[in-house]
């Protein structure tokens, strides 16, 4: 049923792209920038039906068919004719460390696991939304080869199609043209104190819940599903915060929020095309409530969702690449000089972070096999719960990742809905 | 289906417990398919000893280097105490403790004691001054260890606050003077008058004393910290 591997293809190759170049140089052997999307069936997954279509729809995604090489002042990824990545029974700690040997050399890994089918992606290759668009045509591909017909809409891609070369372009190359310059200094967020878990455990836990009653609950107080998760979430952390003293220094408390820029600038690439945005609040002010911080959040993301402001960020990051001295600096020191700013000044304006990849939309077809879709972002470097968030029809499914062993911020977030009168069910792995 | 008690959320079917708040589900077990599999892909972890190693190895490099060229260049006069004890010295007190998993004060101190007075010892070898190590050096690192072992003892079996922990050590200071005073005293004029050590006894004592009483007054505490809070 495997279809023979072509041996002798063209070799193409591709620069990282401005977000994907941080990843590489952060990278060691006990953390990478990883995320996981899965998506959980109706019935048991068939291990050999899903190798068989990810052989065909990872062809038809040039910028995941790669492996990762060293240039001599850059990283580049080449097409990677000869082998195909394979599929793999599921692990308890996912988004694990990636080395660029590993599954023949595919910066993403397939899992199953009864009636899940997950996916962990190395940050490089792309974002949420990328990932999501593999995710969906793998499991169309997988579909159709049980036997049904599946159509190619709705963010499925056909996989008998030639790919366009919209589809793995650099956006930001395209896009980043702000003639401004510098950016505004972001003060030093607070973060929590914690134990840390060894470094083979990740701490998931996931809440289930519905995503009519969340939208309701958040448009009571007049925001969108992102605002009020993004409140929730500061909130838990501020509360956090009170515990440990609230005046004590750093005061700004802040979540980092990944913006998807094909909303604001028309792409269609299945590459990295986002920008975060870090909207917090200063306890040095005094207490807040729930309302102002969510107030605080929608003046933020207001003011700065905008093409013209999000041109001027996109274009601060990709100068630093632009700059003549970094570019002929060779690529062992860039490595060393990126990895110690990932790991200070990266983390240096941020408490957490929520990504929010929005709710899935399917063909009508597929929508009878699907029961959820989860979205888990990697453990953070400094010692956090991270929140992903997705949905999929009625459920919505809200995903903490440490690498700690508290579960205050968890408890007061799941709790908080409880107590809005909003069920929520609990997953883990954590034993 | 279970529901955590304290927390209100719906737990999965095959929980033992509610994982924020780690209450027991009391409900009967149903044999159900958890979230996530046991197995773990291994990450290889950051393993102290290792650099332990690795350090060693590179401080072992300038010993053996300099044991070479003591050996070729000045045989019969041997300098290479100096470097060799020196190393062992900061081996115990910086990578020891980089081996152990938990933390040992009392081992750690004993250790870097042999070892501190092991370095004096080939210095006195080479100087040929037993004299002197047998009677300031050996007993003042005799001293040091043994109120080391008391301090380390008291505080970690009684717990006491950070005033008596401070008078503890200001009694440690007073008796570290003494024998000071006493072993130079010996060495030079062979007997043992003190003049200065009963000084430094006498300005702590009443320090000592204050602190003590300090420490049992919690609103006399309180009383200072107002009046003379900065």
């Amino acid at each position: 049923m495997l279809r023979p591997v072509e041996e002798k293809k063209q070799k193409n190759w591709f620069k990282l792209d401005n977000a994907a170049k941080i990843y590489p140089a952060a990278n060691t052997k006990r953390w990478s920038g990883m995320f996981r999307l899965s998506v959980t069936l109706k019935e048991k997954v068939d291990s050999f039906i899903l190798q068989e279509a990810l052989a065909t729809t990872i062809k038809r995604f040039p910028s995941f068919n790669i492996r990762m090489r060293r240039g001599l002042f850059w990283y580049y990824f080449e097409t990677n004719a000869k082998k195909r990545p394979t599929v793999k029974p599921d692990i308890n700690n996912p988004c694990a460390p990636i080395s660029w040997q590993e599954n023949n050399g595919f910066l993403l890994r397939v899992f199953y696991y009864d009636k899940r089918i997950a996916i962990d992606y190395f940050h490089s290759l792309t974002d949420g939304t990328g990932a999501m668009v593999f995710l969906k045509t793998l499991v169309a591909q997988y579909l159709k080869l049980k036997g049904y017909e599946i159509s190619a809409k709705e963010g499925v891609l056909d996989v008998d199609e030639q790919p366009d070369y919209e589809e793995f372009e650099d956006s930001f190359a395209k896009y980043a043209d702000s003639k401004q310059r510098g950016r505004a200094k972001e003060p030093k967020a607070y973060h929590m104190k914690s134990t840390k878990l060894n470094d083979n455990n990740i701490s998931i836990i996931t809440g289930i819940t519905s995503l009519e009653k969340i939208k309701q609950l958040a448009k009571k107080n007049n925001a969108t599903i992102t605002e009020f998760l993004s409140a929730l979430l500061l909130f838990a952390f501020y509360k956090q915060k009170e515990k440990e003293g609230l005046y004590q220094k750093p005061t700004r408390v802040a979540v980092s929020i990944p913006v998807n820029l094909r909303n604001y600038f028309k792409s269609n690439t299945k590459r990295n095309f986002s920008l975060f945005l870090n909207p917090g609040i200063d306890t040095i002010l005094g207490e807040y409530t729930f309302e102002e911080m969510l107030r605080q959040i929608q003046y933020f993301m207001k003011a700065n969702l905008n093409q013209k402001t999000l041109n001027a960020m996109m274009t601060q990051n990709v100068i630093i690449e632009k700059n003549i001295l970094i570019r002929i600096a060779p690529l062992f020191l860039k490595n060393f000089l990126m990895s110690i700013a990932h790991s200070t000044i990266g983390y240096r304006p941020i408490t957490t972070l929520l990504s929010n990849v929005g709710s899935v939309i399917l063909p009508k077809e597929m929508q009878d096999h699907i029961s959820r879709f989860e979205f888990i972002l990697g453990a953070a470097k400094i010692h956090t719960p991270y929140l992903a968030v997705v949905s999929y029809n009625d459920t919505l499914v809200l995903n903490f990742t440490s690498k700690i062993k508290e579960t205050d911020i968890e408890r007061f977030f799941f709790t908080y809905l409880i107590k809005q009168g909003i069920p929520v069910k609990i997953e883990s792995n954590r034993e | 289906m279970p529901y955590c008690v304290k927390c209100g959320v719906e737990l999965d079917k095959s929980a033992k417990k509610c994982v924020l708040c780690n209450t027991e589900i009391l409900i009967e077990q149903q044999e159900e398919i958890p979230p996530y599999p046991k197995e773990k892909a291994e990450v290889s972890q950051l393993n102290t000893s290792y650099v332990a190693m690795l350090i060693t190895l590179i401080l072992a490099i300038p010993n053996v280097a300099c044991l070479v060229i003591n050996l070729i260049y000045s045989p019969g006069i041997y300098w290479m105490y100096y470097v060799f004890g020196g190393s062992l010295v900061l081996w115990m007190i910086f990578i020891f403790p980089m081996t152990l998993k938990k933390k040992k004060p009392l081992i750690h101190v004993f250790l870097i004691f042999i070892s501190a007075t092991l370095y004096l010892m080939l210095i006195a070898l080479a100087l040929s001054g037993m004299r002197w190590f047998l009677i300031i050096a050996l007993p003042i690192c005799i001293t040091v260890m043994f109120l080391l072992f008391v301090i380390i003892l008291i505080v970690n079996k009684k717990k006491p606050g950070k005033l008596k922990t401070t008078s503890i050590s200001l009694i440690a200071v007073i008796i570290l003077c003494l024998v000071i005073e006493g072993v130079v005293d010996y060495l030079v004029n062979a007997v043992i008058s003190f003049s200065w050590s009963y000084i430094v006894a006498a300005s702590l004592v009443p320090v000592i004393i204050a602190l003590v009483l300090l420490s049992g007054n919690k609103k006399l505490q309180n009383e200072l910290i107002k009046k003379l809070h900065i």
